[in-house]
C-alpha cells in the first residue's frame, strides 16, 4: 500500500516492484507456485494442505521451503532484493 | 543449521509463512534458541511473505475522476437510446457488480491503533479481517529494527495460547507494511501480538493489542 504523503516516484517504484515480484512468481514451477499461493494467498496451515493435496504433511513442508528459495532466487534474478 | 537440522528446513519455510501448529511452532522456536545457523537460514527466508504481499497487491486503481476528465476532453456525442432488453441486461449487470463490490467494501474490519508504550518503540495500525480462509492481517508498523539485527514474528492469541500469522522484517527506517494471514475465527482471537527475535537475544514482546475493549 502507498501511504499517504508518499511520492507519485515512490508509488510508481512500488508498482513496478510488485510486477516485477510477480513475473518472478511465473518462474517458478507449477508445484512451488501453487504450494505458495495455498500458504500465503489462502492462508492455509500445512496440515491443511497435506489435506488439500492428499500430499504427507513432510512433502509439503519440504516442498514450501524449497519453494521459497526458489521465490528468493527468482526476484534476485530479476534484481529484486529480498 | 548444523549437521542434523536438515529436516528442519521444512519447518523454517513453514514457519516464516505462519503456517505450523502451536505444537510444531513451540518446538522449533526451541530449537531455533539453540541453533544459530537454523536462526540465520529463517532469517533468509523471513522477508519472502513481504514480497508475496507485494506480489498479491493489486494494480493502483483508476482514478474515480479519470472518466469525467477524460470524457472532458471528448467533443460531445448524443448517446443512442438502449432497447429496453439490453438497458435492463445492462441494469442487471451493473446490480450484480454494486453488490460484490458493496460485499467486499463491507466485511468488518477490526482497526487498532498500536501506540508506542515506555520500552516498545514500535507503534503503527493494524486492520484485522475476516476472511474465507482465515484472519487477514494488516500491519503498517514504525519503529523497527533493521532486518540486519533480526525478525518480528505476528500471532494472534486465543486463551493464551499463540497462533502464528507469519514473519516478517523492517526495512532501513524502521517501517514495514506486512499482509500476514492466519487460520481461524477472528471472533475466537484475544489479542495481537508481535515478538521481536534478535539474532542472538531473547524474544522481546513488541507490540501486544487487545483485538476487543
Amino acid at each position: 500500500m502507498v501511504e499517504a504523503g508518499d511520492g507519485v516516484a515512490d508509488a510508481a517504484d512500488r508498482v513496478v516492484a510488485a510486477a516485477t515480484v510477480r513475473a518472478a512468481l511465473q518462474r517458478l514451477g507449477d508445484d512451488h507456485r501453487r504450494i505458495l499461493e495455498l500458504a500465503y494467498d489462502r492462508g492455509l496451515s500445512q496440515r491443511e494442505i497435506a489435506h488439500a493435496l492428499a500430499l504427507p504433511l513432510g512433502t509439503v513442508k519440504s516442498r514450501t521451503y524449497y519453494a521459497l528459495r526458489a521465490f528468493r532466487l527468482a526476484c534476485e534474478e530479476l534484481g529484486v532484493k529480498p | 543449521m548444523t549437521t542434523g537440522c536438515e529436516q528442519r528446513l521444512g519447518d523454517l519455510g513453514a514457519h516464516a509463512l505462519g503456517g505450523l501448529g502451536p505444537d510444531e511452532t513451540a518446538e522449533l522456536e526451541r530449537h531455533l534458541d539453540a541453533c544459530p545457523g537454523c536462526r540465520t537460514e529463517l532469517a533468509g527466508l523471513v522477508p519472502l511473505p513481504g514480497l508475496l504481499g507485494l506480489a498479491a497487491e493489486a494494480p493502483s486503481p483508476v482514478p474515480a475522476d479519470l472518466r469525467p476528465r477524460t470524457l472532458a476532453g471528448l467533443p460531445r456525442r448524443r448517446r443512442p437510446g438502449l432497447p429496453a432488453a439490453a438497458a435492463l441486461v445492462l441494469v442487471a449487470a451493473l446490480g450484480a457488480g454494486t453488490i460484490v463490490a458493496l460485499d467486499d467494501g463491507t466485511r468488518p474490519v477490526v482497526e487498532l491503533a498500536l501506540p508506542a508504550g515506555e520500552d516498545r518503540p514500535v507503534h503503527g495500525e493494524a486492520g484485522l479481517q475476516q476472511v474465507a480462509s482465515g484472519v487477514r492481517i494488516e500491519l503498517a508498523l514504525s519503529g523497527l529494527r533493521p532486518a540486519e539485527q533480526g525478525y518480528y514474528h505476528a500471532w494472534l492469541t486465543r486463551d493464551g495460547r499463540r497462533v502464528s500469522a507469519g514473519t516478517f522484517v523492517g526495512d532501513p527506517d524502521g517501517e514495514a507494511v506486512a499482509r500476514l494471514q492466519c487460520g481461524g475465527d477472528l471472533d475466537a482471537y484475544d489479542e495481537l501480538l508481535v515478538t521481536w527475535h534478535g539474532r542472538d537475544a531473547e524474544e522481546v514482546v513488541a507490540v501486544q493489542q487487545p483485538i476487543r475493549d
